[in-house]
């Protein structure tokens, strides 16, 4: 500093104030600003339905949506079961939960956002109370204000404006009898309003007054800083400022950044904490062909998760297994832990199973990625399939603790998942879930709600698909396509094929796929299938909060994962479940209809009214590789499983062929003159509007049979319900 | 009248201080003060050792972390720690010998190179994954870096291999003794997989 001698301190407060007001406004303003916004629009905590509402995806201010009564009903339903079915505590710790996680404490917010404006207040009062700012300002020179004239004045305005006051303080025009100091200051006032004039008019001075401010040319022009100098050039107040410095610099900024660095590298990016990620690849890394893969081993994993090394120190990993078995066991947990620990510990492990799965199919393994799938199912739906062998897909219905024993006579014994479950008449159903006959009221409502609330994905079609191309040319990027149905839980699955063509035959009545032949869906095929309804929240009363429900494909290959996982939450759903028909379909009504029609020896005919107000999904899947170079059939191969119930795993087989050249050239060709054909009815069209109609229809069932032609030929596809936890055994 | 915008021109009120005018109406030469040349020198030598040491202090640190983590394989190449025991006469042989049979010692070397040949394919085999892991985010970088650490650690875990079977057998011709532990790591391949079917075979027939 001491050879920097020019410098000039703040000594009248005359800049840092300013200083200090632009940074304290520069902070509190937007922050004010965000806090009043957040009042107003935020998630305020109102009710807990209202949260979950919002939680599940329903905007109720909405009107665009027709569905969102349904939804709606659909959705209070199923929480209204799932309340009921839900143990007192966890049902009260997930109202905390909610509520904690939705509404904001702004307490802290307001302190400080008070403290900072009166700050500001403070600071302001300081420079309106500093005479030195306005004497400053005062001796700026500003010609329009020395002529008393608005910015905007134009020459001749000037000019009058200057008349005027020249004539008052003229020197030779000076009133008599005044005083020396009088006189002067009537001369420099004159001396100002001429050189404002001029700053005004003439060339040279405006120019000076642009460039530097004066009419005069550059004035003189100081450094300083903008401190007080008692703060600086004082041996003992210099020290403590090098010392805030050096704080603040050498201190504060690296503990926050470094603070900062640490905590977002200790969380990778599937938000699972890095030492348990490693944990878990160097596991699976280290898994030996042979060994038993199963959800004990992967629960076994995630207790060494160093989340719950932080969330509950006091407890080992041994503790959180045990906290796992005891909840898949539906045994009450000991004294020792407590049941927010564990709602904790078992809420946590969604994050940490997801992240097994995205590894086990990185290490392109598909008996562990089944596994990491089961042990999900196992934690929802609190099952222990390693305890209940067979009969684990029944404990996932409602007011089911555990099953009785099944006398070999009564014939019940060999009904083992929901889709017998569902097929059998209301007795026998109590019978095997073992309800007693005072709770068959109570039963068969919750049972109800159940089937109403709970969707099962139908796949009605697959296909393999080039965008823009209704064959596959060898090289080209593929997807693939599934049509699929969600119904309820209890619908007849024996009839997609005819679902398929119903569905098929609908869309072409209604053309419902002209929507997606809009540019941005050509550009991107999977838009289609983000567009869709988001899933309804899993019914699992066991689980401590409520589970989002997630489809997830694995492309397999030689009992090999292709790529990582493919998580779906977007399929249509309310109006399905919502339907009029609905109760036409279910297993058992559905069952006796069959048997009455084959009674009388008529085939079942469905029609499209029973689907009317029926929407079908689509879900489209990314292929890992594109389609080989050598023509010929091939086949894909699909895990199909949702991540939080039993009974939904299927393996799907879709075959495509890739065409040869001379094959691409007759299918090209054939569409020419599809394309011909169309274009000279559409010319006949323009000139006689009175056939408009039929013609149109004629094209449109053209192509669909030339569409259907090409199907059957290429992507003829049929897909195989496997469950696979059954093929197992 | 002054009338610069931000300050008022009161440089006089400082002239009384320590500090020299010399922006505007000093007449004084400015003044030069004799330093030694010792004095960059001394500053020069001080920042570059500080630099090396810290460099060596942090390379030193990096050396201890790295000895101090194990490997990623489970086993931690324990076929090297039981060659190198039984080199060291830390098993007492049957016959209660003080000397070491050879043969043992021989078949303890070829056991740690059929190791050391598993090692390697699984390692390269698992490359992709682990770049793919890495890409994703979902790996942090310590284990990733650990990975990376095995490829150098398996060759000179290879390298000292090659060696210890020169002294051994004092034949240079380490070809074949490749050749010998890759054939044990196939075979040891083999009949893990037959026990893995057996004991699916075993699972299904129950």
């Amino acid at each position: 500093m001491g050879n920097s001698s020019s410098y000039q301190y703040d000594e009248n407060s005359e800049t840092f104030p300013f200083f200090l007001l632009t940074i304290l406004l520069i902070v509190t303003v937007p922050w004010t600003l965000k806090i009043v916004y957040e009042l107003l629009f935020g998630n305020k905590f109102t009710s807990l339905n209202d949260t979950r509402l919002k939680l599940a995806g329903i905007d109720e201010t909405s009107t665009e949506d027709k569905n969102t009564e349904k939804k709606i009903k659909t959705l209070e339903q199923l929480y209204d079961l799932q309340d009921d079915l839900k143990s007192q505590e966890f049902k009260k710790l997930e109202k905390d939960f909610i509520f904690k996680q939705n509404s904001k404490n702004f307490t802290k917010q307001f302190v400080i956002i008070t403290i900072l404006w009166a700050l500001i207040a403070l600071v302001y009062n300081n420079i309106n109370n500093n005479s030195k700012i306005f004497e400053n300002m005062a001796s700026q020179f500003d010609p329009y204000e020395i002529l008393g004239i608005s910015f905007s004045s134009s020459e001749k305005e000037i000019k009058s404006a200057y008349r005027k006051l020249s004539v008052k303080f003229h020197p030779d025009k000076l009133p008599a009898g005044l005083s020396d100091a009088e006189k002067l200051s009537f001369e420099e006032n004159f001396i100002r309003i001429s050189k404002a004039y001029q700053a005004l008019t003439d060339e040279l001075v405006k120019e000076n007054y642009l460039k530097y401010g004066h009419p005069d040319g550059p004035q003189q022009v100081s450094q300083g800083i903008a401190l007080p100098k008692f703060l600086i050039d004082n041996g003992y107040s210099s020290l403590l400022m090098i010392l805030a410095y050096m704080f603040v610099f050498m201190g504060v900024i690296p503990y926050v950044v470094s603070k900062w660095w640490s905590k977002s590298s200790q969380f990778n990016k599937q938000n699972v904490h890095v030492k348990s990620s490693s944990f878990i690849i160097g596991k699976v890394f280290n898994l030996k062909k042979g060994s038993v893969i199963d959800h004990e081993m992967i629960l076994e994993w995630i207790s060494n998760a160093e989340e719950y090394k932080t969330m509950c120190p006091e407890l080992d990993s041994e503790d959180i297994y045990r906290v796992f078995m005891n909840h898949i066991n539906r045994t009450p947990e000991e004294d020792s832990i407590s049941e927010e620990l564990r709602f904790k510990i078992i809420a946590k492990t969604h994050n940490l199973i997801k992240f097994v799965l995205v590894v086990a199919s990185c290490f392109n393994h598909l008996e562990l990625s089944i596994a990491a799938i089961n042990t999900m199912k196992c934690l929802a739906q609190a099952i222990n399939t390693n305890l209940e062998k067979v009969k684990y897909e029944l404990l996932q219905l409602p007011c089911v603790e555990s099953l009785p024993e099944m006398k070999e006579s009564n014939g019940l014994n060999g009904i083992k998942n929901l889709e017998q479950f569902f097929m059998l008449e209301d007795n026998q159903k109590l019978a095997v879930a073992g309800i007693k006959k005072e709770d068959k009221d109570s039963f068969q409502r919750k049972l109800n709600l159940y089937t109403h609330t709970v969707p099962k994905l139908q796949v009605l079609q697959s296909k393999v698909k080039v965008q823009g191309q209704d064959y596959v040319s060898p090289g080209a990027v593929l997807h693939l396509e599934l049509k699929v149905l969600m119904t309820g839980i209890n619908w007849a699955s024996s009839q997609k094929k005819q679902f398929n063509q119903l569905f098929a035959a609908k869309e072409n009545l209604n053309k419902e796929l002209e929507q997606y032949e809009a540019i941005e869906h050509l550009l991107d095929p999977h838009k289609k299938m983000a567009e869709q309804e988001l899933l309804l929240p899993l019914v699992a009363p066991h689980f401590p909060v409520t589970k989002d429900v997630e489809y997830i494909v694995l492309m397999v290959n030689n009992g090999k994962v292709l790529q990582t996982p493919i998580f779906v939450n977007n399929l249509n759903w309310s109006d399905n479940l919502n339907s009029s028909k609905y109760d036409k379909f279910d297993k058992n009504k559905f069952k006796h209809l069959i048997e009455e029609q084959q009674k009388l020896q008529k085939p079942l005919q469905l029609t499209i009214d029973d689907i009317a107000d029926m929407k079908s999904s689509y879900l489209t899947i990314p292929c890992p590789t594109p389609a080989p170079e050598k023509p010929g059939n091939y086949v894909f191969k699909l895990y199909l499983d949702n991540m939080g119930m039993f009974g939904n795993d299927e393996f799907i087989n879709v075959p495509y062929r890739v065409l040869s050249e001379d094959e691409i050239e007759k299918v090209e060709t054939i569409i020419k003159e599809k394309k011909k054909l169309a274009g000279v009815f559409e010319e006949d069209i323009d000139e006689s509007s009175d056939s408009e109609f039929e013609d149109e229809e004629e094209i449109e069932s053209d192509k669909d049979e030339s569409g259907d032609e090409n199907e059957d030929e290429n992507t003829d596809s049929d897909y195989s319900d496997i469950n696979t936890d059954t093929d197992e055994e | 009248m002054s009338s610069n915008s931000t300050f008022n021109n009161t440089e006089g009120n400082f002239n009384g201080s320590f500090f020299n005018d010399t922006e505007f109406n000093s007449t004084q030469p400015p003044q030069y003060k004799k330093i030694s040349i010792l004095t960059p020198i001394i500053y020069v030598s001080l920042l570059l050792f500080s630099l090396v040491y810290l460099q060596k202090y942090v390379a030193h640190k990096k050396q201890a972390k790295s000895i101090e983590t194990p490997s990623i394989f489970e086993d931690n190449y324990k076929p090297r720690e039981i060659y190198y025991a039984i080199k060291e006469d830390k098993f007492e042989s049957n016959n209660g010998s003080n000397k070491i049979d050879e043969n043992l010692l021989l078949s303890a070397l070829i056991h740690r190179g059929a190791s050391v040949i598993r090692y390697k394919i699984k390692l390269t085999e698992t490359k992709q994954t682990f770049d793919i892991l890495y890409k994703l985010g979902s790996m942090g970088e310590d284990f990733f870096e650990r990975y990376e650490r095995e490829f150098n650690l398996i060759e000179l875990e290879l390298q000292d291999c090659i060696r210890e079977y020169a002294i051994l057998t004092k034949s240079t011709n380490a070809q074949k003794y490749m050749e010998l532990c890759q054939n044990v790591c196939f075979n040891e391949a083999v009949k893990r997989r037959f026990a893995f079917y057996e004991a699916k075979l075993q699972h299904k027939l129950q």
